[in-house]
C-alpha cells in the first residue's frame, strides 16, 4: 500500500523531522493548493487553508502509521480543512442573510456566475471555466468533491473512495449523478444564453 | 441540438482547459517556516537564580507552617482561660440567686 517514497519519507521523519517536512512541502504543496483552490474558489483562502493543512501534517506526521498512502492521508486533511473553512464561511454568511442550504433544485441562472479567476486557467478559457465552476457549485457537497478530486485533480476512484471514507461503487455513482446534473444545468444555461 | 451538445462537451472537458495551478514562491516560503513557528523557545535561567527561587519558596513554606502552629497553640490556651472565666462567673451568678 505504501510507496517507496512514502517509506523513505516516514523513515526520515524519525531521524530528521524538519528535513522530512521540507521534502513533503516540495512534493505536496501543488497537490494540496490545487485541491484547496478548486474547492474554495479563492486564491487567498486556498493559501491560508494550505498553510493550515501543512501545520496539521507537521503536528500529526509522528502519529501517521502508514495504514494508507501518504498522499491519501494528505488529501484527507486538505479536504477536511477545506470543508471546515467553507462551513465557517457559510455560518458567517448566514448571520448576515438567509442562504439556501439545499441547492439541488435551484435553477442555474447566468447572473449567479461568480468572479473567480482560477490560476490554472488560461485567459481565453476564463469564461467557460466560470460557467463550469458555477454549474459545479449547484451540486451536492459529495458530488462536487468526488468530481473535483477525480476529474480535475486526477485522483483515482480507489483513492477518492478512501479519502471520502466510502466505497468505490459509491464514488462511481456520485460521479455518474454529478455528470448528469452538470449536463442538465449546462443545457439550461445554453437555452437561456447561448442560443 | 448538435451545437448545444458540442458546447456542453466543451465546458465538461475540464482536463483540456483547467491546468494545475502553480503555488506562489511566497506560499512555499511560508510553509517551510512552519517548523520554526511551531517550535517553542525556552529561556535558560542561571542555576543560581533557580536555586535561590527554590530556597525562598522553601523558607516561605516553613514560615507559614510555623505561623500556623503558633496561631493554633495560642488559640487553644486562650480558649482554656475563657472556659475558666465562664465557669467562675456562672458560679458567682448562682450564689447571687
Amino acid at each position: 500500500m505504501l510507496e517507496i517514497t512514502d517509506i523513505s519519507l516516514l523513515e526520515l521523519v524519525k531521524h530528521d523531522k524538519d528535513r522530512a517536512f521540507s521534502l513533503l512541502v516540495d512534493s505536496y504543496t501543488g497537490k494540496v493548493f490545487n485541491t484547496c483552490v478548486n474547492l474554495l474558489r479563492n486564491n487567498e483562502d486556498a493559501e491560508d487553508v494550505t498553510q493550515e493543512v501543512f501545520t496539521s501534517i507537521y503536528l500529526g506526521i509522528d502519529g501517521f502509521k502508514g495504514k494508507s498512502k501518504l498522499s491519501t492521508w494528505i488529501y484527507s486533511i486538505a479536504l477536511n480543512k477545506s470543508k471546515e473553512f467553507l462551513r465557517s464561511k457559510t455560518r458567517k454568511k448566514r448571520l448576515g442573510r438567509l442562504t439556501t442550504i439545499e441547492r439541488e433544485d435551484t435553477h442555474f441562472l447566468p447572473n449567479q456566475i461568480i468572479n473567480f479567476n482560477h490560476p490554472g486557467v488560461l485567459l481565453e478559457d476564463k469564461e467557460r471555466a466560470k460557467i463550469f465552476f458555477e454549474a459545479l457549485d449547484q451540486l451536492s457537497e459529495n458530488q462536487k468533491i468526488a468530481f473535483t478530486m477525480h476529474k480535475i485533480e486526477g485522483v483515482s476512484y480507489a483513492e477518492v473512495a478512501e479519502i471520502m471514507h466510502t466505497s468505490i461503487s459509491s464514488v462511481e455513482s456520485l460521479l455518474f449523478r454529478a455528470k448528469k446534473r452538470l449536463r442538465e444545468l449546462l443545457s439550461d444555461y445554453f437555452e437561456k444564453n447561448e442560443r | 441540438m448538435e451545437r448545444k451538445e458540442q458546447w456542453i462537451n466543451q465546458i465538461m472537458d475540464t482536463e483540456v482547459y483547467i491546468n494545475q495551478a502553480k503555488p506562489s514562491q511566497a506560499l512555499q516560503a511560508r510553509l517551510k517556516r512552519i517548523p520554526n513557528t511551531l517550535s517553542v523557545s525556552y529561556i535558560r535561567l542561571p542555576k543560581k537564580v533557580v536555586w535561590s527561587v527554590a530556597a525562598s519558596i522553601a523558607v516561605l513554606i516553613c514560615m507559614n507552617f510555623i505561623a500556623v502552629n503558633e496561631y493554633s497553640s495560642n488559640t487553644s490556651s486562650s480558649s482554656n482561660s475563657t472556659e475558666l472565666m465562664d465557669s467562675h462567673f456562672s458560679y458567682l451568678t448562682q450564689i447571687e440567686l
